[in-house]
């Protein structure tokens, strides 16, 4: 009863399938972007206030929206980097939506997931956008530079006939920005539907770790973008959910990390994990502790998380080569928030414990978290 | 003692939870004026201080291989110097800058063609030869659009200097041939089209199929064939094709002896000839030719002349030639058979069998057979289920009656092709609609009566019912078909039937009663089927 709650203090109906939904930066606004029945992009803003949800805009284009970030545009200009089921990668000025600030045909597939940086940051490299997409390749955008990929990472194009390229070519389901700590560094994470993750080095060129996780990825998110990477928290299909210890590089055995395999399942009244291995589809830490964060169910349930550092963080090996260790998970508080996944989640960079979630009942939650201070 | 003091605890925790909800809450509302006064107050702030993000863009790289080698550190920022300014980075990269600057207006360019406006396609690929005019793609864009538009002389400068660019160009060769053709300058396509596939033997399907197109059009502009006359102008060469054996007719081939047509008189036939309609027209040269139907001009002069005429003529002539009489002395043609042909205007082709009249009849007592009786075009080889009646077996005294009555009423015969029996549902409704009410009559006496009931199937309305109704009664009873009733009850064996004599109109009903009668006053007719058809179509 100590414990932090998560409580759902505001609930809007919408009519359109949610599919993301984020906070405008410093503003009591947020943004849904979603699909409409007829396909058709739909985004609306809604404005708390007090006790109810003021729904200030509402922009609808021709192809549906998958996934958005703010992480680009500078406090000033809300310009929203969007990425649709067609592949276009739009970035629109929220004051007029109408005409996009930028727009590019980015993927052919539709683009799963993007992140972006470098837009509030002060000296951490150029203001960024990365997308991924289901087409397999990742691309990375500065909206400064034409209509080509700053940076382009795809498999090697396949000769022959169409099936068997689909096979060899993995869909891309998570992608993040990481260890942008100075102006030069920058690091990608990507998340494959297959379990391959791959650290991408944007300084080098190069991959810089690859692993094979047992589900495909969801969701994936460093707990903090612009420090020397610390944490790599992972979450894959079948209730996966794993942090990664980012401190330590072994040459062979490369990062360490610590496995939860019920985090999707839900939690029933006496904290009892019950019900089959749900997906875990995101996964975000909280913007003021980067130890804290939550993950969202298939089962409609999110979790609240603590990770532990255990006594000491890197052992040397037999050879000498230095070792990460990884710490606990601890599960903090567990509400089950409607019955379908909740696959999207953002926490308010200003306010503790202020979050948003969206989940496939076409619905958005306002949710505020007591006690986060004390963890 | 432990459970209550439990039972408190958790009530305090209750209550301490609620209480701290309420703060939170309350909280949340202060922080949400807060910042929305923040968020006022940074929207009205002054023109924010251009704070130009002095990093540079990443310099282009492309990664193709995922497991990628570790170039040398620096690599990726290296282009832009530490201080990047446009002006610097021209000096170090200028012509590579600028085939990009033109490479972005191409793809405008190539956005233009998408939509086909290719005027404005035209002016933003000039625009790039005149940023970069060393990339041949550019030339041969623009050619494309010329040629789209039609303006075949620029398109063959563009291609021309595209090839100047570029001698292996293969596209620009590809459309310079295209315009050539277009302009009729055959040699010069051809030269090209032999040199596209010099160049890229593989692409052949595209190649092979204008190699083809120019080797003809080389034929026919050297040869000269027998009919040839001087060139005109405005002559059009029409090209054989060849059609796809799945495209073909599936009708079988049909063999028709040719046969000298003593050509018509003038006057009068030319303008008759005239007036055979294209439809007429196309039936003929279809492999789906229908039943000769034997026009006669009913000219009374003529039949002495005629009629030794029309003896050879039927000897000769397989083709189905019906005429609504025979001279007796054919029986042999036996396939021959007449058919009762309406009062319509005529559309002669073939026009010297004419029709014997008055004559044939007073001189044979023995009638032309099967006059009277349904007869069905020689179609196919389909076999001939009605066969004529011997004539004999019919009355005579009220065949002589009708002959007369035949005579006036058919001033003229037509030239009517009756469609083939149908052999489906869809086609017997698709001819149907079609048909004039003699055709209807005619194509209607073709079926087979054990098939009408299928053919008519499921798609058997109200209407073709009606039309059933008013052919049977026009014609068939007129013409005292006696299968009139094996018709109707034909008909009734059809599942719509039922439902459909239930909404007969009242003038359906009338001409079911009148065909009644009428039938019932046939020779040879079958009371008890009569009083089951009586049922059955009175029923309602």
């Amino acid at each position: 009863m100590d414990k932090p709650q998560l409580i759902e203090h505001l609930h809007e109906s919408v009519n359109y399938t949610v599919y993301d939904t984020k906070w405008i930066p410093l503003s009591a606004k947020f943004v849904v972007l979603g699909s409409k029945p007829n396909s058709h992009g739909i985004l609306d803003i809604y404005e708390l206030n007090e006790d109810k949800l003021e729904k200030v805009k509402s922009v609808e284009k021709k192809a549906a929206f998958k996934c958005g970030t703010f992480g680009a545009s500078s406090l000033r200009n809300r310009h929203m980097a969007i990425g649709d089921f067609e592949g276009r990668l739009q970035v629109l000025d929220l004051e007029h939506p109408d005409l996009a600030v930028y727009n590019v045909k980015a993927h052919s597939g539709i683009i799963n997931c993007i992140d972006a940086i470098g837009g509030t940051q002060l000296e951490c490299g150029a203001p960024e956008i990365v997308t991924g997409s289901r087409d397999g390749s990742i691309k990375v955008w500065d909206i400064r530079q034409g209509q080509d990929p700053v940076v382009d990472i795809s498999p090697p194009s396949q000769m022959g006939d169409g099936i068997n390229r689909s096979n060899l070519r993995r869909d891309c389901w998570a992608i993040a920005f990481g260890n942008t700590y100075n102006e030069e560094e920058r690091l990608i994470a990507a998340g494959y539907d297959n379990g391959d993750l791959k650290l991408f080095d944007l300084r080098a060129m190069g991959v810089r770790w690859e692993a094979t996780i047992r589900n495909g990825i969801c969701g994936l998110e460093f707990d903090r973008r612009d420090i020397p990477m610390n944490k790599l928290a992972v979450t894959t299909l079948e209730g996966g959910l794993l942090v990664y210890d980012m401190r330590t590089q072994h040459p062979t055995k490369g990062f360490s990390y610590v496995e939860e395999r019920n985090a999707g399942r839900s939690v029933g009244t006496n904290g009892v994990i019950t019900g089959p291995k749900a997906t875990v589809w995101t996964v975000r830490h909280v913007p003021q502790n980067r130890d804290v964060f939550l993950t969202g169910g298939g089962t409609g349930s999110i979790r609240l998380w603590k990770y532990e550092y255990p006594d000491r963080r890197v052992l040397e090996d037999a050879d000498g080569n230095k070792e990460g260790v990884a710490g606990k998970l601890q599960m903090v508080s567990a509400v089950t928030l409607s019955s379908q996944p909740v696959h999207s989640f953002d926490w308010h960079p200003d306010k503790l414990g202020l979050a948003v979630a969206g989940a496939f009942d076409q619905s958005v939650r306002v949710l505020i978290t007591t006690k986060l201070n004390t963890l | 003692m432990s459970s209550e003091k439990k039972a408190m605890e958790l009530q305090f925790q209750v209550r301490q939870n609620a209480r701290e909800y309420q703060s939170s809450v309350k909280d949340l509302y202060s922080w949400e004026k807060e910042i929305k006064s923040k968020e006022l107050a940074m929207l009205n702030a002054p023109a924010p201080k251009i704070q130009t993000n002095n990093t540079p863009v990443r310099s282009h790289v492309k990664k193709t291989d995922e497991t990628l080698k570790k170039p040398a550190t620096n690599s990726g920022t290296s282009s832009p110097a530490i201080t990047p300014t446009e002006k610097q980075d021209l000096p170090t990269d200028t012509l590579a800058q600028l085939h990009k600057k033109a490479n972005d207006i191409k793809d405008r360019g190539n956005s233009y063609v998408k939509l086909s406006e290719y005027e404005k396609a035209i002016e933003a690929y000039t625009e790039a030869i005149e940023v970069y005019s060393l990339d041949p793609i550019y030339y041969i864009n623009r050619a494309l659009c010329f040629l789209k538009q039609e303006s075949h002389d620029n398109c063959i400068e563009d291609c021309d200097a595209a090839i100047g660019l570029d001698k292996l160009c293969v596209k620009a060769y590809y459309r310079r041939m295209q315009a050539n053709e277009s302009l009729g300058n055959n040699m010069e396509a051809l030269k090209d089209c032999t040199t596209v596939l010099a160049i890229d033997p593989k692409n052949y399907e595209a190649k092979r199929s204008l190699e083809r197109i120019n080797e003809r059009l080389r034929k026919i502009a050297t040869k000269n064939g027998p009919n040839f006359s001087a060139d005109r102008e405005d002559f059009v060469d029409i090209l054989p094709f060849d059609k796809a054996a799945s495209r073909r007719s599936k009708q079988p081939m049909r063999r028709i002896s040719v046969v000298d047509i003593v050509t018509p008189r003038p006057g009068q036939d030319d303008q008759k000839q005239l007036r055979i309609s294209d439809e007429e027209i196309d039936k003929i040269f279809n492999s789906n030719c229908g039943p000769f139907e034997e026009v006669k001009k009913k000219v009374k002069l003529q039949t002495k002349v005629a009629q030794p005429n029309t003896l050879e003529a039927n000897d000769n002539l397989n083709v189905k030639i019906q005429e609504t009489k025979q001279p007796a002395q054919h029986q042999s043609t036996v396939k021959e058979e007449s058919i009762q042909s309406s009062t319509k205007l005529i559309e002669t082709i073939i026009p010297q069998t004419i029709k014997p009249a008055a004559e044939s009849n007073q001189t044979n007592p023995i009638v032309e057979k099967s006059v009277k009786t349904q007869s069905q075009p020689i179609v196919k080889e389909s076999s001939i289920t009605n066969v004529p009646q011997p004539t004999k077996t019919e009355k005579p005294s009220t065949l002589s009656n009708k002959t007369k009555i035949e005579q006036e009423d058919k001033k003229v015969k037509t030239m009517e092709r009756i469609p083939p029996a149908p052999s489906g549902t869809a086609q017997f409704y698709m001819t149907w609609k079609e048909l004039s009410p003699n055709q209807k009559y005619q194509y209607l006496k073709s079926i087979e009566i054990p098939n009408l009931c299928k053919i008519l199937g499921a798609g058997f309305d109200s209407d073709t019912f009606t039309d059933l109704l008013r052919t049977l009664q026009d014609f068939y009873v007129p013409n005292k078909e006696p299968t009139t009733a094996a018709v109707l009850l034909e008909i009734s064996k059809n599942d719509e039937f039922s439902i459909l004599v239930i909404f007969m109109s009242p003038e359906d009903k009338n001409m079911a009663a009148c065909i009644m009668d009428a039938i019932s006053k046939f020779p040879k007719n079958n009371p008890g089927l009569l009083q089951k058809l009586g049922k059955l179509y009175n029923v309602a």
